[in-house]
């Protein structure tokens, strides 16, 4: 045991306490587990992508078109005589880079404005911005995503210093549209929470308004925004497929698993099934991960809830 | 010495924890004669209305019910299967409970709880016969204007009001024991004196038995006629009523009673102050 | 007026009144058909350094609006609430910080008066270090202040809910005494604890109100407790103060209907049984009599 562990639990950091309850929580439910270990699993692959892939997942190697899985690729090529285990390995950067940036975008955007909008509660601002989030909300995510990026185009684009690829402007706007999301929940939850004694009691202590919403409501709206960031990770995941795969998102030949399906569509009735299957499997799999890891984290994250309910 | 109503005996109730079982009820023998009314006196914790709900068989999951007998009119209710314990429930015991609002289906009017509840039991009463006597016991409970309120909702009615309609709720298929479990916690004074009078009167009117749960001595003192003592899941003292109240032999009674802050002996602050402890005058 | 002087007015409540709406919503305000609830009616209620005023009053009395209104948690619609002279409803920057340590309250609900994610510890820091103590001081200061309230200075580490009712109502006690108030707003402080405990957080507030000179603003559904511990009774109906004066002459003497209907509802214990006894007799004997 190392001497940081030792430590008693009042000097441990906030975050450490919530890492324990996740730990101790996670240890004991095979569901959450498993999610864990397949989201872990995906953001390996994305991280160690040049090491773990067999062969390169761009270079064409047209002798080797359209084989069958064999040991010597064991999820076989696609038309390009491509690797597709080395392709569905690379492909988890492109779809966790957008998924996991997008929800980082939208969970700083969205508490910002549902905790703005929870603050002027009763006021006219609060009408504002919720009818405003309303207004966003009421078209789909995925509606909104394919139309702006079929205006914008896909090309890069350079604003100053920085150029901004397709992926990047995916994922910005990705982030954009979760905000109203990320911005109600935070809204509802905080609006209950700033009614509620202990606010009012720091009030009456005379704490500062910003320390207030960031210290003492933020806080306890937590467990359902970390919950919900899991879920919207996951909904990410297929955005960015669909986007891809109808030619909008990551640009061939960078590999990502909505254009492998799109590749792949030629190819579903003549027999080569290895094209969309892996691809589909790793989206449909991640995505369950976060899924079952987003369930598994509301029951954990919560002090008041005991772990040893887990049990059962 | 009249058949015992419920006779109570030996009742253990036990709900799994992280390490293992936790009795909340250690072996409590209760008995209500008919047409007696007795209280259950302890604080939270105590294992009061857990032994209540074992009566009813509503133990809440995963608890359960682990040794004893349930008597009533000699038939042991906690060997019946839930089937039987069904016709049991509203027929012949029936529960009020503490908050009255969310023990109200909010969707249905209260004339609608109260001709179901009726029809529940007696499947051969008509509509009318059943709307008949959903009118009879909200009279019953003090509920003015009682056809026209039929049709009222019951975000409709103040509290008191809504506690009024479960205790017609409850009376309504003449059962012969009524359990109130803590009825009159979340009201106002004025209006728990209300409710009580109502208890008192319906004892009279109806000969019905009753087992009176509350935290507060005082209250269970004024319509009970024995009182058992329960504290940590055992019955620490029971007696008659006047006995437990003037010569109360277990020193937690006594701290019950001590702890009620009681209008008479109130001096003048004066005298109070001097105690520079801040001492509370019994 | 008498020659002596009295102790200097702490907190005046001066014909305030609060009112509330009860549907608001568009139609609702468009139509002009909001039904309004008056909180407080009027209201003219003074307390001074040292006293314990206790208020007395049902649900929907007003009780909780005046006790938010003393601590500006809201502020009236017309009237005034001074503190030391000083209109509330004014007051800003240093004035209003100056208020907010020396007025401080305690809450019924005790599962929810302490921030579920904060230990105690971090609690008691957050206030102390509103009051302006240095870093380093306050581990032992909230140690202190914790044996002040009778609490064990290892429950600094525990979330509120490892604690049981009694102990979050220490802490939420220790809690304003980290900001060395003079004046304490305690509403329904024992409303959700169990008997055995609420007498001793009663014991608890005015050993500390001898210790440390508070002065209390007792609001409680409870006419026997508060007049146990209050040196004046102000009782409380549909937003008005409808009697005010030492407990023993509101007991004794009740001016108010609303008071006497108070008294009579509190439990008699063995008397109450006693009473209904003797009607039940008297009337089941006049029932004999008509029917003879």
């Amino acid at each position: 045991m190392s001497v940081a562990e030792k430590r008693p639990l009042a000097e441990a950091s906030h975050v450490m306490a919530a890492l324990q309850r996740i730990w101790q929580g996670a240890r004991l439910n095979w569901a959450t587990t498993t999610g864990a270990v397949i989201v872990l699993v995906a953001i390996g692959a994305a991280i160690f992508a040049p090491l773990i892939a067999p062969y390169d997942p761009i270079e064409i190697a047209i002798e080797n078109k359209l084989l069958p899985p064999s040991a010597e690729f064991w999820l076989g090529t696609d038309h390009g005589g491509r690797d597709i285990l080395s392709r569905v390995i690379w492909g988890a950067r492109a779809s966790l880079t957008v998924s996991l940036l997008a929800v980082v975008i939208g969970v700083t955007g969205g508490v910002l404005i549902g905790l703005f909008a929870a603050y002027h509660s009763g006021s006219w601002v609060e009408q504002i911005v919720m009818r405003a989030i309303d207004a966003i909300a009421s078209i789909p995510l995925l509606i909104w995503a394919i139309a702006i990026i079929g205006i914008v185009g896909v090309d890069s684009v350079g604003i100053g210093p920085f150029t901004f690829t397709n992926v990047h402007k995916l994922l910005i706007l990705i982030g954009l549209l979760y905000m109203p999301t990320l911005a109600r929940i935070t809204h509802a939850v905080a609006q209950v929470e700033m009614t509620s004694d202990y606010v009012k009691a720091r009030r009456v202590q005379g704490a500062g308004n910003l320390a207030i919403m960031f210290g003492d409501v933020l806080p306890n709206c937590l467990s359902p925004l970390i919950v919900q960031a899991t879920l919207l990770v996951a909904i990410g995941i297929v955005v960015e497929a669909s986007v891809s795969f109808v030619g909008l998102g990551v640009q061939p030949p960078t590999p990502s698993w909505g254009s492998m399906l799109a590749d792949a569509r030629n190819y579903v009735f003549s027999g080569e099934w290895w094209l969309p299957v892996f691809p589909g499997a790793a989206i449909s799999l991640t995505v369950i991960g976060f899924n079952l890891l987003g369930d598994g984290l509301r029951d954990v994250l919560d002090p008041r809830r005991s772990t040893g309910r887990l049990l059962t | 010495m009249t058949a015992l109503l419920l006779d109570v005996r030996d009742l253990r109730v036990s709900f799994p924890m992280a390490n293992g079982m936790t009795e909340a009820v250690r072996g409590v023998s209760f008995s209500v004669a008919p047409g007696e009314a007795i209280g259950i006196v302890g604080e939270s914790g105590s294992g009061k209305s857990v032994s209540a709900l074992a009566v009813m068989r509503l133990v809440a999951q995963p608890g359960r019910i682990t040794g004893g007998e349930i008597l009533f009119e000699g038939r042991d209710l906690a060997a019946l299967d839930e089937k039987a314990m069904r016709t049991v429930r509203g027929r012949h015991i029936s529960m009020v409970f503490q908050d009255p609002l969310s023990s109200l289906n909010p969707a249905f009017t209260i004339g609608q709880q109260l001709v179901d509840t009726v029809r529940a039991h007696r499947p051969a009463a008509t509509r009318e016969a059943a709307r008949d006597r959903a009118v009879e016991v909200l009279e019953l409970v003090g509920i003015t204007e009682a056809g026209r309120r039929l049709t009222s909702y019951p975000h409709e009615f103040s509290g008191g009001m809504r506690q009024r309609v479960m205790i017609a709720l409850a009376i309504a298929c003449e059962p012969k024991l009524l359990i109130a479990d803590e009825p009159t916690t979340a009201l106002d004074v004025t209006i728990q004196a209300q409710v009580v009078a109502l208890l008192w009167q319906l004892r009279e009117k109806l000969g019905l038995s009753v087992l009176f749960i509350s935290h507060n001595l005082d209250l269970v003192a004024e319509i009970c006629d024995r009182v058992y003592v329960m504290h940590t899941g055992n019955v620490v003292e029971h007696g008659d009523v006047e006995d437990i109240f003037l010569r109360p032999q277990h020193s937690y009674t006594r701290m019950l009673q001590n702890c009620i802050p009681r209008i008479e002996g109130v001096e003048p602050w004066s005298a109070a102050a001097r105690s520079s402890t801040g001492e509370v005058a019994p | 007026m008498t020659s002596q002087r009295e102790p200097e007015i702490l907190l005046e409540f001066v014909k305030a009144r609060k009112e509330f709406v009860l549907d608001d919503g568009l139609i609702n305000r468009l139509t002009g058909k909001r039904r309004l609830l008056r909180a407080l009616d009027d209201v003219s209620l003074t307390v001074r350094r040292g006293e314990i005023v206790g208020l007395v009053g049902e649900s929907g009395s007003g009780k909780s609006t005046l006790a938010q209104a003393a601590v500006r948690l809201l502020t009236v619609d017309e009237g005034y609430v001074n503190y030391r002279g000083e209109n509330l409803a004014s007051a800003r920057g240093g004035a209003l910080k100056d208020f907010r340590r020396s007025v401080q309250m305690v809450f019924q609900d005790t599962g929810s008066s302490l921030n579920p994610r904060k230990t105690v510890g971090r609690a008691l820091d957050e206030s102390l270090a509103l009051r302006g103590l240095a870093r380093a001081r306050r581990a032992e200061r909230s140690n202190e202040l914790l044996n002040l309230v009778g609490l064990e200075g290892a429950l600094r580490q525990r979330y509120p809910h490892q604690l049981s009712g009694g102990q979050r109502q220490r802490v939420a006690i220790a809690r304003c005494l980290a900001l060395e108030p003079e004046f304490l707003v305690a509403d329904e402080p024992v409303a959700s604890l169990d008997v055995s405990l609420q007498s001793q957080i009663i014991r608890l507030l005015l050993k500390l109100r001898n210790e440390l000179g508070l002065t209390l603003l007792f609001i409680s559904h409870d006419l026997a407790l508060v007049s146990h511990i209050s040196t004046r009774v102000a009782v409380m109906h549909a937003g008005r103060i409808v009697e005010e004066g030492p407990p023993e002459t509101v007991l004794r003497s009740p001016s108010d209907p609303y008071t006497r209907a108070l008294l009579a509802a509190i439990p008699k214990g063995i008397k109450g049984r006693r009473a209904r006894r003797e009607s039940a007799l008297l009337s089941a004997s006049a029932h004999k009599e008509a029917a003879e």
